[in-house]
């Protein structure tokens, strides 16, 4: 019978033990999915994890491109309505009276922006370097 | 010595129900164990706690290695006053789906596994579990930031809790003595 | 057979039975989960802090700080909603931030709910109710003899406990001092509180946020 004594992490044991063919699938197995989660968390959320920069009146709102929303921004000439959809975001009503930021495309790609002049509305996609280029006023 | 005898019961299944008293107990002892020990980093889990269970994987049947766990998480429960809580469902819900994932691996798998094979398959589904939780319950979308470094850290202590395993079940006189008991 | 589970003196102690404490605790619980104002529901976990203070539990600030700062910092990491302000360059959004205190509160409020309710007489009745007690008996057993454990005979040590403790299972287990009833003292103390926390629910229902603002 093996020796009940030795301390917790004396070589001998780790190197006598041998590990079936099993145990390294399943080692195998939670080193995939910790490679999946991983790229589900950080790399696939380039897309959907941009964040949608909306400026008006002074304030500023951030939302995630990857979830839908509809939000109403008050300028001084009313209210624009700015919608986030399968991640892109969109200016779908606006009180201007040429509604250029209407029919602008919708922005999904960070540094692409849609802005209502008259109603001092700015929508952008900030990028990775967030803060540096949040910083700047218009 | 025989790899996969269960305890036959006698006298109506009183001696098991006392194992199954006994596992529950030091599985509490074990958890406040981990609690104790200063931790660099405080959310660090180790999960001692499991040992017990993972041993029993080849003692005990099914329905009383779930009995097991529920004493287990009501007990921690209990004991720490958080029955009535995340806390409880996180753990509860962490310890029944590794139970359930290591008696499946060892249905399934048979003697080509040894107790890391099995105790790495119970973590791994275990943690994934409480991830989803964690994003429903408590963190919202940015639980999956941790989900890596979490499982990851999950699957190499699970490495080491299985291999002490295994450790002990070679060497322990007591396991011998339960099950020669006929 | 009862076990003990930890303190028996505490809140309300004498003047409650451990099932009309417990009672009190689950009629708690949803008046304090279905709480939306943030604001409302940190008081509330105040409330039920000082009330576990005041039964003798330790509070570990750090412990609660810190989970709760963790919470909030995971919720608060995808930035949703008006920029309150920003702290080393990291925007702190309004709709993540209250999200992420209502998650913070409820994990931390229900412990204390949970510490408050939960007394060491309570029973559990029935099969399983006995088995729980046993195992708790076993626990308090290895914890009395954790000091046999030697960290250098690891196994061999933990083996020759485990051993010991054959045949302890039918050994009688201290009968805890119970509180048989409860005097009408601590009916309304448990009353006025269950009481409280739901006038307070029911008025942010007509009237959501009172103290959060909106």
């Amino acid at each position: 019978m093996p020796p009940t004594s030795g301390c917790l992490l004396g070589t001998p044991f780790y190197l006598r033990m041998k590990l079936r063919p099993f145990d390294y699938l399943a080692i195998l197995l939670s080193v995939a999915a910790v490679g999946a989660f991983s790229v589900f968390a950080y790399a696939g959320r380039g897309k959907s994890g941009d964040v949608v920069v909306i400026e008006a009146s002074g304030q500023r709102w951030l939302y995630p491109l990857g979830q839908s929303r509809r939000e109403e921004v008050h300028g001084p000439l009313g209210v624009t309505v700015v919608v986030i959809k399968d991640g892109k975001a969109s200016v779908v009503d606006s009180p201007c009276p040429d509604k250029l930021c209407v029919h602008m495309a919708p922005v999904s790609k960070p540094g692409q922006w849609i802005a209502c002049l008259p109603n001092r509305v700015f929508v952008r996609v900030r990028g990775d370097d967030g803060q540096k280029t949040d910083d700047t006023s218009y | 010595m025989g790899r996969r005898p269960t305890i036959p019961p006698i006298d109506g299944g009183a001696p098991r129900r006392d194992l199954v008293a006994l596992l529950g107990g030091l599985c509490l002892f074990l958890s406040t164990l981990e609690y104790l020990i200063p931790k660099p980093i405080p959310f660090l889990r180790v999960g001692i706690a499991n040992l017990p269970i993972l041993i029993a994987v080849d003692l005990l049947p099914a329905g009383s290695l779930f009995l097991v766990v529920f004493l287990k998480v009501v007990g921690q429960g209990l004991v720490s006053g958080t029955l009535v809580s995340y806390v409880f469902l996180f753990s509860a819900v962490g310890s029944f789906s590794s139970a359930l994932a290591m008696v499946a691996a060892r249905r399934l798998l048979g003697q080509r596994a040894s107790l890391v094979g099995v105790g790495v398959l119970g973590a791994l589904f275990s943690n994934m579990a409480q991830i989803v939780l964690a994003r429903l319950l408590i963190f919202g979308e940015g639980a999956w930031l941790i989900a890596p470094p979490f499982l990851g850290l999950g699957t190499i202590t699970a490495v080491f809790l299985g291999l002490f395993a295994e450790r002990f079940q070679s060497g322990s006189r007591w396991l011998a003595s339960l099950r020669s008991r006929a | 057979m009862k076990g003990r589970i930890g303190r028996t003196d505490g809140f309300l102690a004498g003047k409650a039975t451990a099932r009309a404490l417990f009672a009190a605790g689950a009629l708690l619980l949803p008046a304090f989960l279905f709480q939306q104002d943030p604001l409302v529901r940190g008081l509330q976990f105040l409330l039920f802090l000082g009330l576990n203070a005041a039964a003798g539990r330790r509070i570990r600030v750090v412990q609660i700080l810190l989970i709760s700062a963790g919470i909030v910092a995971f919720n608060l990491v995808i930035p949703t909603g008006r920029v309150l302000l920003s702290v080393l360059g990291l925007p702190i959004t309004e709709i993540a931030l209250r999200s992420g205190l209502q998650k913070a509160t409820a994990v931390v409020g229900m412990i204390a709910i949970s510490q408050l309710s939960l007394r060491a007489d309570l029973e559990i009745p029935g099969r399983l109710g006995g088995l729980i007690g046993r195992s708790l008996f076993y626990f308090q057993l290895i914890m009395s003899r954790r000091s046999r454990i030697d960290r250098r005979n690891l196994i061999g040590s933990i083996d020759d406990l485990l051993i010991g403790l054959q045949g302890s299972g039918a050994a009688g287990m201290e009968p805890g001092s119970r509180t048989q009833k409860t005097t009408p003292a601590g009916a309304a103390v448990l009353s006025a509180l269950v009481a409280v926390n739901w006038a307070v629910f029911v008025y942010t229902l007509l009237r959501p946020y009172p103290l959060w603002g909106r």
